[in-house]
């Protein structure tokens, strides 16, 4: 009676345990489920929404768009975004989902990954941010140069786009607290050397270009016979 | 925009002139060595076209360092010596608002208001061509009644003028009508209801009275189908302009200034061009012309160099088979041409990015500068064996092909963009 008393109950409590756990694993993959609608719905929303604003022709115009397609992503910019935004939904709803069934070690791991969502979303926006201006910073060389006509154009206006981008990711590595000490040093020996590299460029190639620079702004222009010259209004 | 006058100078000097029927206003900076021979000019010129009528010539200066009031003042006293003191009144002003000739022209429009002017002449300070006959020609129609406001019509070389004859006037034509051939000549004749319109506009503060105020008051008076004409008065020679004035920044100005109005004004041009053709005044001057110098290899080296580095730019702006005409155009080192269709299409594709600001604008109108060497390398290789008449022939021609693309460009502006 005992021994089949003592199986009945080591039966019910494995019963039991074997359905909480199953309720639990259920659970989780509802919320999993739960967590890939939302993402998805987030997603899809957002794209519209995006896209109806004309976050895209925002993105043309200062120059995001052109960043992502030299980097090799060819889908719309408000694709990324929604994309971004929408996988941050699923992953808190399911962080938060995992909470609610108490699995052991969720709590640390859900405080670990909230406390590090602003410094994620600061640190992209810097990189995003700073992809723009690299654009902007790097087009505005470069129709400068061409007009000026710089034969050196396409790489002044190269090296203006990788250092402004340069110092954005180093912004953002920072902002994450990613290596801080080596970012610093790295991005500080990098610019240096760029600088030193351009100012020897600059001071042994441009001697001529320098001195023909300072003769026609600095010196007084020789007088011209009115009318000689082509008009251009 | 109504202007109030609340600067002292200003009101004392339009009550004591109490009235005049003409004013010939003369912007200035720094024009020392050759506003006299203008502010001269201007007294005599109102003295033999309007005599015993009340006038007044004034000069409107941003603040010259070199005297130029001071000049203008012994000049035009000399020159009145024969009128009477108190027909024609001489006075100079110090403009007020930013720097630049719109703040100058305002406050000459603003003193003409006040002496209740019928007419009034605006003239550069640095002509050196001027005559006595150019207040007849831009004043006496408006003083008569018969127009609003008379452009100024050149005699030129064949060669100068080239964002006039190669963007200004045939965009100006097609799209507002009235072909007007100078529209930012810088010397025009004003009526009192034009010069009220001028007075209310809310520009006087803005980049288009900094930078384009000549081809502003010439839109404004198409597009408000103000009565216009254009009178013939020789050739424009005038102080070399400051080399450092580049010509992208040029560009940059002007075409940028006759964008932003196709903006303002779009009711007017899409509605349809004015269909009257602003009369020619008086007979054309015949005067020779200096040689102009230029150089149509290097306009090509700049095209050639501007159409291989900046293709990711007008990837941006122009349609893909525009892009390939040009870079053919580039292969053939000027044999093919920048054509009068492949140019048109190329400025009414400028003008469409411009409103959609594909990118930041002033990027966009100076990437323009190596589109436009190559066409007017090409407009000069074509009129190179050709007298001043022929190439004339061409730019109406162009204005003609202007006008005839000027629905698809309509269309284009109206067009939604959806990136893909």
């Amino acid at each position: 009676m005992n021994r089949e008393s003592a199986f009945g109950d080591w039966l019910r409590e494995f019963g039991h345990r074997i359905g909480t756990i199953a309720v639990d694993v259920l659970s989780f993959l509802a919320i999993l489920v739960a967590a890939i609608v939302a993402g998805w719905i987030t997603r899809v929303v957002l794209a519209r929404l995006l896209r109806a604003v004309g976050f895209d022709l925002l993105a043309v115009r200062t120059g995001a768009d052109s960043t992502l397609r030299r980097a090799g992503l060819t889908r719309l910019p408000s694709d990324y975004v929604a994309r971004f935004i929408g996988s941050l939904t699923a992953l808190v709803v399911a962080l938060a989902g995992a909470l609610s069934l108490r699995i052991p070690g969720t709590e640390q791991v859900l405080a670990n990954a909230l406390a590090f969502v602003p410094s994620m979303l600061m640190a992209v926006l810097i990189v995003v941010v700073g992809s723009m201006l690299a654009e902007f910073a790097g087009r505005g060389v470069l129709i400068t140069s061409v007009n000026a006509g710089w034969r050196g154009a396409r790489l002044v206006s190269g090296v203006t786009r990788l250092l402004v981008l340069a110092l954005a990711v180093a912004m953002a590595l920072d902002q994450l607290a990613v290596a801080r000490s080596v970012v610093v040093a790295t991005f500080s020996i990098v610019l240096g050397g760029v600088v030193l590299a351009l100012a020897l460029a600059f001071g042994l190639g441009g001697r001529d270009l320098a001195r023909e620079y300072l003769r026609r702004y600095v010196a007084p222009p020789p007088e011209t016979k009115p009318g000689t010259e082509i008009d251009n209004q | 925009m109504n202007v109030i006058v609340t600067d002292a100078e200003i009101s004392a000097l339009a009550e004591s002139v109490v009235d005049a029927r003409v004013v010939v206003g003369i912007p200035s900076f720094n024009n020392a060595h050759t506003i006299g021979h203008v502010a001269a000019t201007a007294v005599r010129g109102i003295a033999r076209a309007f005599p015993y009528t009340r006038a007044l010539v004034l000069n409107s200066d941003g603040g010259s360092g070199d005297g130029t009031p001071d000049r203008f003042r012994e000049h035009a006293e000399e020159a009145r010596d024969g009128a009477g003191e108190d027909v024609i009144r001489v006075a100079s002003i110090r403009y007020r608002g930013p720097s630049g000739k719109g703040s100058a022209f305002r406050d000459i429009f603003e003193v003409a208001s006040r002496v209740g002017a019928v007419a009034v002449v605006v003239l550069d300070a640095d002509l050196r061509s001027v005559t006595p006959d150019w207040i007849a020609r831009l004043a006496i129609p408006i003083e008569s009644g018969a127009y609003d406001f008379v452009a100024p019509l050149y005699r030129r070389h064949k060669f100068d003028g080239t964002i006039t004859n190669s963007i200004i006037y045939p965009m100006t034509a097609a799209l507002y009508g009235g072909n007007v051939r100078q529209p930012i000549g810088g010397d025009f004749g004003v009526g009192a209801s034009l010069l009220r319109a001028y007075l209310d506009a809310d520009v006087w503060s803005s980049d288009v009275a900094r930078f384009g105020i000549d081809i502003w008051m010439t839109t404004t008076a198409l597009a408000g189908r103000f009565r216009v004409a254009q009178a013939h008065l020789g050739a424009k020679v005038h102080d070399p302009k400051d080399p450092g004035h580049h010509l992208a920044k040029m560009l940059v100005e002007v075409v940028g200034t006759a964008f932003s109005l196709l903006e303002e004004y779009e009711d007017a041009w899409t509605n349809g061009a004015g269909s009257t053709v602003a009369a020619s005044l008086g007979d054309p001057v015949e005067t020779p012309h200096d040689p102009v110098n230029v150089d149509v290899g290097r306009m090509l080296e700049q095209f050639r160099f501007g159409v291989e580095t900046l293709r990711p730019v007008y990837e941006l702006a122009l349609p893909e088979p525009l892009l390939l005409q040009l870079e053919a155009a580039v292969a053939s080192n000027g044999v093919e041409r920048v054509n009068d269709v492949l140019w048109t299409r190329v400025v009414y594709a400028f003008a469409t990015a411009f409103r959609r600001r594909i990118i930041a604008r002033e990027q966009l109108l100076s990437s323009l500068t190596p589109l436009y060497l190559g066409r007017v390398a090409s407009f000069i290789l074509e009129n190179r064996e050709r007298n001043d008449e022929e190439a004339e022939e061409h730019i109406q021609q162009l204005a003609r092909t202007f006008r005839s693309l000027r629905s698809d460009f309509v269309a284009a502006w109206h067009a939604e963009r959806r990136p893909s």
